[in-house]
């Protein structure tokens, strides 16, 4: 590769996350070649190694692969980006290539996708579109004038439709302020539907000053009320796990779920709809799935959004908010 | 026609095979589609399997790869950047895992007429898992290549069934 080598004032430093050492061997060759001096590449052979990585030496790019046994490619951005390792630049380099998988990649942040087989000026053209930006700081005076390209699309595509009641950024925050250390995942956009519901499932109903009746519903299953409400107490895998199996969670998880409902009102007070005056959570109660007003609500087309949220260990469980009213 | 395999691109995935293939090993193959006779290979020194995960786990499909210790050491030897001498055992079984991977990648969106296919990991299988493999599932397609120093199989299941103990994860 004949790529001119730009010299920083201090490393570039690349994290290689995949369970094959073949292929970490193969992107190490390449990204050598990268036109940046000096480059320092380190290794992990899985999302859980990787993330110990970061913790002690957070890189500038993270280059991984999606499938690793323990904790996946995805998985690994997910948990990072929650644990505040905001300034690392994530690539795939993946067999995977379900649109959807790969959009959820990207909601949570990933900068670029190559997939297996590629060749090395392709996988350094990407890393140099990507970081090149990042590493604009560090270039030494009198260095190679060969300025490498800025990928404009880097950013994360909008997380959520603009009639969004909760916007996906939102409920990762609200989650994260609930949760503290624990790593989630959460997946927006799965409706609900009446044949995911479990037997029962707690209801929230939201009033807003400037409407009239019931502005909003939130809706969480019995599995994301032990979810949400056993990792605010602290609970352990062990007793959340025991709770969803009885789909009964315990006095201090449905309190904790309450608190939850009763903070998500602040993020529905202000949609692209307009502002609803101040809005607060009027009840919650839980309601079983046979009963008929709940089908309705989850059959509603517009105005909602959907969430799947799972915790390592514990489960996963799904999330509903509606307005009736906005 | 089994409608769990969608034959009309099986030509593409061929041609994705050998730019894998090069990909893998720096060599030039070509496959063949064995569409009206499917082999019935024997097991290679390097059985790898991959488990696709159909309609969100409705059913599980698969992909074979067999491949003979001299070729396992080509491509070993083409992605670590080491002479072929210089090769562990563990190298081969990690490269081959690999191969499996990547072919999993061609083959998986043709595996039927859906979008929703899961990739699992691959995993090496011995002689007994291979033949409990064999018995359990049915190999909708094979490809094979012939131009390496043994013949290179990929096999396509429309119904895969993983051995019960567990086969080895192919990385070690």
């Amino acid at each position: 590769m004949d790529t001119p080598n730009i010299q920083l004032s201090h490393p570039f430093k690349i994290l290689i996350v995949d369970d094959s050492r073949a292929i970490q061997a193969i992107i190490k060759r390449a990204v050598g070649h990268c036109g940046y001096e000096p480059v320092q590449v380190t290794t992990a052979s899985d999302g859980e190694q990787a993330i110990e990585a970061v913790e002690n030496d957070p890189p500038d790019l993270i280059i991984t692969d999606w499938h690793m046994p323990k904790v996946t490619g995805l998985e690994m951005l997910q948990i990072i980006r929650q644990r505040g390792h905001h300034r690392a630049r994530v690539g795939f380099v993946t067999t995977e290539r379900t649109p959807s998988m790969l959009n959820e990649a990207k909601l949570n942040g990933a900068a670029f996708f190559l997939n297996k087989p590629f060749d090395d000026a392709e996988l350094i053209a990407t890393v140099r579109a990507n970081v090149g930006d990042a590493l604009r700081d560090r270039q030494i005076a009198g260095g190679s004038n060969a300025a490498p390209h800025i990928l404009k699309d880097a950013a994360p595509t909008p997380l959520h439709n603009s009639d969004d009641p909760v916007p996906y950024a939102d409920m990762q925050r609200a989650l994260a302020d609930k949760l503290g250390n624990l790593p989630f995942r959460l997946i927006p956009n799965e409706k609900i539907s009446p044949e995911h519901m479990t037997p029962t499932n707690l209801l929230g109903l939201y009033s807003a000053t400037d409407r009239k009746g019931v502005y909003g519903i939130g809706f969480m299953d019995a599995n994301a009320v032990c979810i949400v409400g056993g990792g605010s107490a602290r609970k352990t895998p062990m007793e959340v796990r025991a709770a969803m199996s009885q789909g009964e969670p315990d006095k201090l998880m449905l309190t904790k779920a309450h608190e939850f409902l009763s903070a998500m009102a602040q993020t529905m007070t202000k949609t692209a709809l307009g502002e609803a005056g101040d809005v607060s959570l009027a009840k919650a109660s839980i309601v079983k799935n046979t009963f008929s007003k709940l089908a309705e609500v989850v059959s509603q087309v517009g105005h909602r959004s959907d969430f799947r949220l799972s915790i390592p260990g514990y489960g996963e469980g799904r999330m509903a908010f509606f307005l009736l009213n906005p | 026609m089994n409608p769990s395999v969608n034959f009309e691109n099986s030509r593409e995935v061929a041609l994705s095979l050998e730019k894998a293939w090069q990909f893998l090993s720096g060599e030039r193959a070509m496959f063949d589609v064995l569409v009206e006779m499917p082999a019935c290979p024997t097991f290679a020194d390097f059985s790898v399997f991959m488990p696709l995960a159909v309609d969100a786990g409705a059913r599980t499909a698969g992909v074979g790869v067999l491949i003979q210790r001299e070729d396992a050491t080509i491509v070993a030897s083409h992605m670590f950047g080491i002479p072929k001498d210089d090769i562990q055992e563990a190298d081969l079984r990690d490269a081959c895992a690999e191969v499996c991977n990547v072919f999993s990648g061609c083959v998986a969106p043709n595996i039927g007429h859906t979008s929703s296919i899961c990739i699992g990991l691959p995993t090496l299988a011995s002689s007994a898992d291979f033949d409990e493999i064999s018995k359990g599932s049915v190999i909708t397609l094979t490809y094979r290549c012939d131009q390496q120093i043994k013949r290179l199989f990929v096999l396509v299941y429309g119904v895969f069934l993983a051995p019960n103990n567990g086969a080895n994860h192919g990385h070690p």
